[in-house]
């Protein structure tokens, strides 16, 4: 019998585009704008009837053009996007979708280092083209990673102390309740990674073009955008399995899951498009000061909980 | 092809060129992505890399000093890919147009293949739209 976490990739890729296309539509809405259509008018049928799909159709698109490679380009070039790829992938296997997944006792240690390991050779990609633009995008990205790995990985290890595991199914559960602090370092570290406003300057478009997908075009940057879409889920079902999921089975899990996936998506689209981009020293700094307090409370909230009171 | 031609139709990239105009065009294409116009109900974007673009939208008359940037810029877009000249600068030079003038190169049509020219001193948005639209469904053929 074939496990039904193998169909994972395939379910966060559909959600992915969906919550794409409601942070397009929310951010349009907040500078009171329309977004892309849910209808069109009569008269521009021919060119499509829907728009919610946008964001699959830009990745068909950049899957039919041709493909740049700049003669400056090492192999990586071509290599990180799809070792990226393969990294998004593969975390959708180790993050519960309605509580189906593989799991094991040490899931949540393989789900950081393949979750680290997609932005690791996006950057390895960008830098390997040897633009300038790509370089300063890197620099940043590192730093960001830098600043915000340690708030993650105190935030999700605060609930391992909690429930005394590794393995993401056995901690599930409402836990923004059991401890808030850990929620809130685990949401704001979930920011950073998705390059929401005001931790998009790896990607800031109008200092530094792309940043690191500056020189990429057509079917890599194809790849590149499914990553995205693919890492938009993982990391927005990650926070609902951790901190919103109430234990459930069958239809029940669905409503749940899904009511919490688009809570959660909601949430960070508003963030999205209420701020504005932070300078990078603003950032780190930011980021070190607050969610690393947060977080260090999270873990002296856990300990004092499980082995004091 | 022309199936995954169509996909292009649905989701325009644009990238916008500035190629010595006056800035008077460029200030009625940022008007394309406000409230009262607003493109993106019809998938378009405007990307800040012509390596991702599939329109490149040019103002400008071509001054001579710009003319290798902008032949770089052409190259530089992956096919299938269409050229939009903005503004009377950009169709026939415009103000600009004079056989004594010894800093123009262009216009646009003389440096790269033009798909739609948009007139005007500068276009109104409408009919800045009305070029994209025409555009995209040129990809059709
Ligand atoms: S067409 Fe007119 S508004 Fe546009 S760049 Fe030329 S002079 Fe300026």
């Amino acid at each position: 019998m074939i496990d039904a976490a193998w169909l994972n990739p395939v379910i966060a890729f559909s959600i992915g585009i969906l919550l794409s296309f409601k942070l397009r539509k929310i951010s349009a809405r907040v500078q009171s704008r329309r977004g892309p259509l849910i209808w069109l008018p009569d008269r521009w049928h021919d060119i499509n009837r829907s728009k919610v799909l946008q964001p699959l159709y830009d990745i068909i698109k950049l899957f039919s053009k041709q493909t740049i490679i700049p003669s400056t380009a090492t192999p990586f070039f071509i290599a990180g996007p799809i070792l990226a790829l393969m990294c998004a992938v593969l975390a959708t296997l180790f993050v519960p979708v309605a509580g189906i997944s593989f799991d094991y006792s040490f899931s949540l240690v393989v789900l950081f280092y393949l979750l680290m390991g997609e932005i690791l050779f996006i950057i390895m990609g960008g830098i390997s083209s040897a633009s300038l633009f790509s370089a300063i995008g890197g620099v940043r990205e590192i730093d960001l990673m830098l600043a915000n790995e340690i708030p993650f990985i105190l935030g999700t290890f605060a609930l391992a102390i909690t429930f005394d595991t590794l393995s993401i199914q056995q901690m599930m559960g409402f836990n923004i309740l059991i401890n808030p602090f850990a929620a809130l370092a685990v949401l704001l570290s979930i920011i950073v990674k998705l390059h929401i406003k005001p931790f998009d300057i790896p990607e800031a478009d109008t200092e530094i073009v792309n940043g690191l997908t500056t020189e990429y075009g057509g079917k890599l940057l194809g790849v590149l955008e499914t990553a995205r879409i693919i890492m938009v889920f993982v990391l927005i079902a990650l926070f609902v399995d951790l901190f919103l999921w109430i234990p459930s089975s069958g239809a029940l899990a669905w409503v749940i899951f899904l009511a919490g996936v688009i809570a959660t998506g909601v949430l960070i689209g508003f963030m999205n498009s209420l701020f504005a981009r932070f300078r990078i020293d603003q950032a780190t700094r930011w980021l070190f000061k607050i969610p690393l307090l947060v977080s260090v409370l999270a873990i002296g909230w856990a300990v004092l909980w499980r082995y004091v009171l | 092809m022309s199936l995954l031609n169509s996909f292009i139709k649905q989701s325009p990239w644009i990238y916008h060129v500035h190629a010595g105009g006056c800035l008077g065009c460029d200030i009625e294409i940022v008007a394309l992505m406000s409230p009262r116009y607003d493109l993106e109900r019809l998938g378009v974007k405007f990307v800040a890399s012509p390596r991702c673009a599939d329109i490149l939208l040019v103002t400008g008359p071509v001054p001579l000093h710009t003319k290798p940037f902008l032949e770089r810029v052409y190259a530089q877009t992956p096919e299938p890919k269409r050229v939009i000249a903005v503004g009377a600068c950009g169709c026939s030079c415009g103000i600009f147009i004079d056989n004594e003038n010894y800093s123009i190169a262009g216009p646009v049509e003389k440096i790269i293949p033009v798909d739609v020219k948009i007139p005007g001193c500068p276009p109104k948005p409408e009919t800045i739209i009305d070029g994209i639209l025409k555009v995209m469904r040129k990809f059709d053929s």
